[in-house]
């Protein structure tokens, strides 16, 4: 049988980011290919292939080779992480070294029916696939020769020969026979085999009918005696609310203290070993977005972690070419990786994050956006935080804030809620114990765990905040780490709205997912848990729907002092409500100026003040997102990045970067 | 000196073994404060009208028992904090007799010192491990201080703002860290303001009581004959200042606590404050900053507890024959 390494040439007009090569681990070659020589001698051999062949300098192969004494990677990892040498070139060579044929997979593709579905999570995180069988032989294409998992499955049968091939041409593959069925597993895994846990079915009938019976009690009520009626609901909103404030204050003051959350300082970030870290995964999913791309690849370049410990993975939609192009004309370095995903519905983030999850080999697996700048020591801290909290961690949350806080009020707002939100609300939850709804990005995986759990609903539109819950109630534990991802606030209203309207809608949909069987719920994650979920996750979505309800009637009394209120809100009940609205909204304006305060954003504190005027815009797209979550559940508003003028000016900080 | 403090509050229970030099002599201390306090239950004035109001019965006992378990928890012999804590409670039923029935007017007073309690700790909280959280601390208080007279949120507004300035330079500059300190208390007393005209002024009555000293009464604060009436009760605060400096715990949270009793008086009695202060805010007050201040820092010798301890009961002992 023919194993040229035929459409070499072809191979090499594309992107890096596309099929081509992977390292390899040398300390096995002797047992591989029978040559008896020393590991040290093997590794310098594969080096002087290299070398001889012109593929390197003798420089790079010095670095690489003190790279592979720091960073216990191999050196073709090394090699091909550092960009000094093509995937291409690198692939043949190691398939010389082997004595084995190197085979393109792009022009001589595998035998789809000897694929094994069990087998799947094998290739992909072991780099092989079984390639042709031919003469009784099972030709099998691995980009990784010295693989224990390989030899232990294949190795010893006399019917199995090995080709080499690239890193790129095993996932090429393996995407191009198994796509649909990672398509299907990515839409339908977590409402196959835990339907319960699913946004697939937005209300259950039992849901419905409590909703129905609310709802006629409340006609009722409305007719019968609308004076007490009014009375009570008023009184319930005002008391859930109160308490919902009384809370956040709570949690706010905790958060004030510099021993409330997760600390990884600089002593122990420089007590991890980089030969001790493991390979981490890195999720970038992108739609639409070309030009925002070069921020997160000059960030992730700067990312202090070995680069060839690195698997990065860019998710990008089957048939958004003007992103594929961006990201191939980017020429990245074979760290990153370009994961299509095949059309289908529903078009979500979640969905592409299950999809891509399927070739991440990485011990730990994170998501950044597109326009994400995450601090350079994150994946670090994240490390040797995991390592800390203990065996029952599945995740940890990096805090979230912006780069162009300063551009405009709403950025400014926006700002002052994420501070509010990342830096005082969750480690107070994390230091409670209690469940943590997770945020869009920079949420760091034990991948095991994530799989474990059913990993993202494509179903949830705040897939993150839901898997928060869904890890608490499976009795993992989240935790949020001192370390601050930079993002593109919204400065256009429309933009926000929509954005805005996708959260609180997600919100609705977690909520309804876990008040399913109230008591289960309960039960799993214990009376602080269910309270606090009430009161953050219950109480976001009710203050965004009763607040015009609430300021709109006070502002109109004060102004007119008109007595038509009177029947419905009798004098103490008026006064009640009005204290709870101002204490709410003073509390609201406080926070966020601790918040910024303890971020030291310091420009923003006078601007707190207008914390209420923000609000109403919040009413604006809960009631969005309610008639959203009834006409079409699940679509995916999607915020369009990059329109920032800051960004523009992250992007030509990135291109000058690269030059 | 922070450090060292922080150490004392949070170091064990001190013990002390019975072969101790003065263990025999600080059973018998206390022993004898425990006779002169049932002596006092037995004949104190204050125990006729205690049975008048269950709320005053309620609150004296829910606050000195509060008191009590603060003092526990920071380190204070148990029996020591028991005779302090049933002196605080005779003191405040001396307070309930002094102003002769009027509930409110006693609630004020009582509200007043709770409030000047909260801020004296977290004086201390800030001196301990100075950061965001006592500055935040302070302003949330002040905001529900606003129940207290205005004089002395007014004062704890003040002085908050000299002891906080240190944190000026982490939150960037005074004018930032005023705002910080001073937005809740403005953002409340603007609701109050707010809910006080839609009852029509009722609203402070309620919370305030209708009792208001006259110009000439409150410049009679100042009077020797003031001072006589009331200034016995001076000898518990200065009790536990010995007792802290006779140890070398001398703490700044002390000295803030003697401006702040100063600054209320000035400003409290002044002709020109609405709601101004009357002597049994200004006692309660006074009594109340110092009980923070014994909780706080309990003396570790019990000479100095005997100090402490003693100098309020002996203030107890004026306070009945005045």
């Amino acid at each position: 049988m023919s194993v040229e390494a035929t459409g070499a040439s072809r191979a090499r007009e594309r992107s890096t980011l596309e099929p081509e090569g992977s390292g390899v681990g040398e300390t096995s070659f002797r047992a591989w290919a029978g040559r008896g020589t020393l590991p040290g001698a093997d590794r310098v051999q594969l080096g002087q292939l290299l070398l001889r062949a012109k593929l390197i300098t003798a420089r790079q192969l010095d670095e690489a080779l003190a790279r592979q004494f720091r960073w216990g990677s191999r050196l073709g990892d090394i090699l091909l992480a550092s960009g000094w040498v093509r995937p291409l070139d690198f692939y043949r060579t190691l398939a010389e070294h082997f004595h084995l044929s190197f085979v393109n997979l792009v022009d001589n593709p595998a035998d789809a029916t000897l694929f094994q579905p069990g087998r799947y999570a094998d290739y992909a995180k072991h780099l092989y696939l079984p390639w042709r069988r031919e003469g009784g032989v099972l030709w099998i294409a691995t980009a990784d020769p010295t693989s224990a998992k390989l030899m232990a499955d294949w190795g010893q049968r006399p019917d199995v020969r090995f080709v080499v091939t690239s890193k790129f041409d095993v996932i090429w593959e393996l995407q191009r026979v198994a796509g649909s069925a990672f398509t299907r597993d990515a839409v339908n895994h977590l409402s196959t085999f835990d339907p319960e846990r699913s946004a697939r079915t937005v209300m259950t009938s039992a849901q419905k009918r409590s909703l129905l019976g609310l709802a006629l009690v409340l006609v009722a009520g409305s007719f019968l005696m609308p004076v007490k009626t009014s009375i009570l609901l008023n009184a319930l909103i005002n008391i859930f609310l109160f308490v919902s404030f009384v809370f956040r204050t709570i949690l706010c003051w905790m958060s004030c203290s510099d021993h409330v959350g997760l600390s990884i300082g600089p002593d122990d970030v420089a007590a991890l070993q980089d030969r001790d870290l493991p390979l981490y995964s890195i999720l970038v999913p992108m739609y639409k977005e070309p030009d925002v791309l070069p921020i997160l690849a000059a960030a992730l370049k700067r990312m202090d972690y070995p680069k060839s410990k690195l698997d990065i993975k860019l998710v990008l939609e089957d048939g958004d070419n003007e992103t594929i192009e961006a990201a191939k004309a980017l020429a990245l370095d074979a760290t990153f990786e370009i994961v299509r995903v095949p059309r289908s519905e529903p078009k979500t983030k979640p969905k592409a994050c299950n999809y891509a999850l399927r070739l991440c080999r990485g011990q730990y697996v994170t998501i950044y956006d597109a326009e994400d700048k995450p601090e350079a020591d994150q994946l670090k801290k994240v490390v040797a935080a995991f390592r800390k909290l203990g065996s029952r961690t599945a995740c940890i949350q990096a805090r979230l804030n912006y780069f162009n806080a300063e551009e405009n009020w709403l950025t400014r707002m926006f700002t002052l809620e994420y501070s509010l939100w990342f830096d005082m609300f969750l480690p107070a939850l994390d230091r409670l114990r209690v469940p943590i709804p997770l945020g869009g990005t920079s949420n760091h995986f034990d991948l095991e765990k994530l799989r474990k759990a059913g990993a993202w609903d494509p179903f949830n539109v705040t897939e993150d905040a839901d898997l928060g819950m869904r890890f608490a109630a499976k009795g993992f534990r989240v935790g949020v780490v001192n370390s601050v991802t930079y993002e593109e606030a919204n400065s256009h209203l429309g933009n926000w709205i929509r954005q805005r309207s996708r959260w609180i809608k997600g919100y609705m949909q977690t909520w309804l997912v876990n008040m399913r069987h109230p008591v289960q719920f309960l039960r799993s994650v214990g009376w602080p848990g269910f309270l606090s979920f009430q009161l953050f996750i219950g109480g976001t979505i009710i203050s965004g729907v009763v607040y015009p309800f609430l300021v709109i009637p006070f502002a109109w009394w004060l102004v007119t002092r008109t007595g038509a209120f009177e029947q419905f809100f009798p004098a103490g009940v008026l006064v009640f409500s009005m204290a709870n609205l101002l204490v709410g909204n003073s509390c609201l304006i406080y926070l966020s100026m601790l918040a910024v305060a303890k971020r030291k954003h310091h420009a923003l504190l006078p601007y707190a003040l207008t914390v209420p005027g923000y609000w109403f815009l919040q009413s604006v797209a809960a009631y969005k997102a309610l008639w959203q979550l009834v006409k079409n559940p699940f679509y995916w508003e999607k915020t369009t990045h990059g329109i920032s003028r800051f960004t523009h000016a992250e992007i030509a900080k990135a291109a000058a970067h690269k030059q | 000196m922070a450090s060292a403090g922080s150490r004392m509050l949070k170091s064990p229970k001190p013990r002390r073994t019975s072969s101790s030099p003065g263990a025999a002599l600080e059973r018998l201390l206390i022993a004898g404060l425990f006779v002169y306090l049932a002596i006092a239950v037995a004949h104190y004035p204050a125990m006729a009208l205690w049975s008048q109001s269950w709320m005053v019965s309620l609150g004296a006992v829910g606050v000195s028992a509060l008191w009590w378990a603060h003092l526990d928890s920071a380190g204070m012999r148990r029996l020591w904090g028991m005779a302090a804590a049933s002196t605080l409670l005779l003191l405040l039923a001396g307070r309930w007799l002094r102003q002769v029935g009027d509930l409110r007017a006693w609630i004020s007073a009582l509200g007043c010192g709770l409030f000047v309690y909260a801020m004296v700790w977290i004086y201390a909280m800030h001196e301990r491990e100075p950061g965001l959280q006592p500055l935040a601390t302070a302003a949330l208080v002040l905001s529900i201080g606003v129940l207290a007279k205005p004089a002395v949120v007014a004062a704890c507004a003040c002085l908050s703002l000299a002891v906080f300035l240190d944190e000026r330079r982490h939150v960037g500059g005074w004018w930032r860290s005023t705002l910080l300190i001073l937005t809740p208390v403005l953002l409340c007393a603007g609701l109050l303001e707010v809910l006080d005209s839609l009852w029509a002024g009722g609203l402070v009555r309620l919370i305030w009581g209708t009792t208001q000293p006259s110009s000439s009464e409150s410049t009679n604060l100042w009077s020797i004959a003031g001072l006589a009436r009331e200034g016995h009760l001076l000898l518990f605060p200065l009790g536990i200042l010995a007792s802290q400096l006779l140890e070398g715990r001398t703490r700044k949270t002390a000295i803030a606590y003697l401006f702040l009793i100063a600054f209320v008086a000035a400003i409290g009695t002044a002709s020109w404050m609405p709601h101004r202060l009357t002597l049994e805010d200004l006692t309660m007050i006074i009594v109340a900053g110092a009980c923070s201040l014994l909780a706080l820092d309990p003396p570790q010798h019990w000479l100095c507890r005997m100090m402490a301890v003693g100098g309020m009961a002996t203030a107890l002992g004026l306070h009945g024959m005045a």
